[in-house]
């Protein structure tokens, strides 16, 4: 039932739970499994005689862009971070975010599925408004590539679907 | 401008002499004392660091009309490199080539760093002379001035021209700390930091002169690579009565900004002066 809550309702559903020591396990687990966003994309294959991973990061912002949340940064030596340039820029240099969780090593070409639970990256539920997921992919030897999706939060269930770029394939978007 | 005509040689007194017959010729053949006629940059080949360890960058320093194109080595051994604590360091030790100078820093503090350097003050009198008003200068200030200028010279003034360059470079997040102002001469601050230029969003510096927000001082902005390009792509501006000046730039890369602000001093060496800051920033990709 939580799902289909915007995730305002949600927390407002948390406190009223905690506030009554009506705290359920069930509950909890509910909130942190809530879906705003579900999002597939894939890391197409690519001939090249020099292919390194790329280092990707997928991450939400504002309607001011400011970072609100990464939902997953992959990358080897941090020197080359700074390579996701504007998520560098807007998130990692600031170092405010628990990565622990969402950063791994790169990845082999293939579909990968994240989901975002409409929370920032404190754990809070974020107010209504205008979000942007924002995808980002640079590769040694190769390019960069950068996709958005704007999206409102609450909204009904959509489906957005993103052209690829050279260093990302096609993503699905899913709005709960 | 009369910047071209700035010279460390031209106070050498033999050149002085050479001066006056070569004026014209030397002009156009950019001989070596000219160097420091030239504008001068310091150009990190990083801008934004974001590894976890201690990182050496390197960093091109020379003097030339076109934007990153080396041209006269820069004399390093006055830069100062401010980390983001504020301690002060020299440049070790530097290659100073034919064309350009080139040094490395290891940056091993998180934050923002200032690297700059300045050229010694030089002091120009102008003036006219002669049946047909020849326009001519003497790189001295009013009191040598004085002594050596000849009967007829009319409208004569002299001006102090204080020059300076610099740069940042940030590890992880920027900060304000090298930003600071000092409250003397020309000094440019935020509100955009330069490590937070983005192609296409509206950049804010604001300028000061002795602690004041600067109004009316000329800056121009290009980007680099305008040997590969037919328009400079210069952004001419004043900046306004709060000394700020607002841009957008367009073009991800290394960027060059000038500042000249004349303001009058009248004192016993000059009437007025010159003050000329120079940075390099980095526009990034958005």
């Amino acid at each position: 039932m939580f799902s289909v809550l915007s995730p305002s309702v949600n927390k407002l559903i948390a406190t009223a739970l905690l506030a009554s020591g009506l705290v359920l396990s069930g509950a909890l687990q509910a909130s942190s499994d809530q879906k705003a966003l579900n999002i597939e994309f894939t890391l197409p294959e690519i001939a090249s005689g020099q292919y390194q991973r790329p280092y990707v990061a997928v991450w939400i912002e504002n309607e001011k862009g400011k970072a609100v949340k990464t939902l997953a940064v992959w990358h080897e030596d941090k020197k080359w971070l700074k390579d996701l340039r504007r998520w560098w820029r807007k998130s990692g240099r600031y170092q405010e975010e628990d990565l622990d969780g969402i950063s791994g090593a790169t990845r082999a070409p293939g579909t990968f599925t994240l989901n975002w639970d409409g929370t920032d990256m404190s754990g809070q539920a974020v107010s209504p408004g205008k979000y942007t997921l924002r995808l980002e992919a640079s590769r040694e030897h190769g390019s960069r590539t950068q996709l958005k999706q704007g999206f409102t939060l609450p909204d009904g269930q959509q489906t957005y679907r993103i052209k690829a770029g050279k260093e990302l394939g096609p993503v699905v978007v899913q709005q709960y | 401008m009369p910047l071209n005509f700035l010279s460390d040689s031209a106070i050498h007194p033999i050149k002085r002499h050479m001066k006056k017959a070569l004026l014209t010729a030397a002009l156009s053949l950019s001989a070596s004392g000219l160097a420091m006629a030239h504008p001068m940059w310091l150009l990190p080949h990083e801008f934004n660091l974001s590894g976890e360890e201690a990182e050496w960058i390197t960093v091109d320093a020379s003097a030339s009309h076109t934007i990153f194109g080396v041209d006269k080595p820069l004399s390093l051994d006055k830069a100062e490199i401010i980390a983001p604590d504020g301690s002060k360091q020299r440049v070790s030790s530097y290659f100073k080539g034919h064309r350009r100078s080139v040094f490395d820093l290891q940056i091993d503090q998180p934050g923002t760093w200032k690297l700059s350097t300045q050229r010694p003050p030089v002091y120009i009198t102008h003036y006219v002379s002669g049946k047909r008003d020849a326009e001519k200068r003497m790189f001295v200030d009013k009191l040598e001035a004085k002594k050596r200028l000849p009967d007829n010279a009319r409208d004569v003034k002299t001006m102090l021209y204080q020059i300076s360059t610099m740069s940042f470079i940030t590890w992880q997040a920027p900060d304000n700390s090298v930003l600071t102002l000092k409250n003397k001469g020309l000094e440019l601050a935020g509100p955009t930091h330069p490590s937070d230029v983005v192609a296409g969003e509206e950049t804010e510096f604001q300028l000061f002169m002795d602690g004041k927000p600067a109004e009316d001082v000329d800056v121009e902005l290009t980007p680099h690579g305008t040997k590969y390009r037919n328009d400079r792509q210069m952004i001419k501006i004043k900046s306004d009565k709060d000394g700020m000046v607002r841009f957008t730039p367009d073009m991800a890369g290394p960027w060059y900004l000038s500042a000249y602000l004349k303001q009058e001093i009248n004192n016993d060496r000059a009437d007025e002066a010159g003050h000329i800051l120079y940075m390099t920033f980095e526009t990034q990709l958005p």
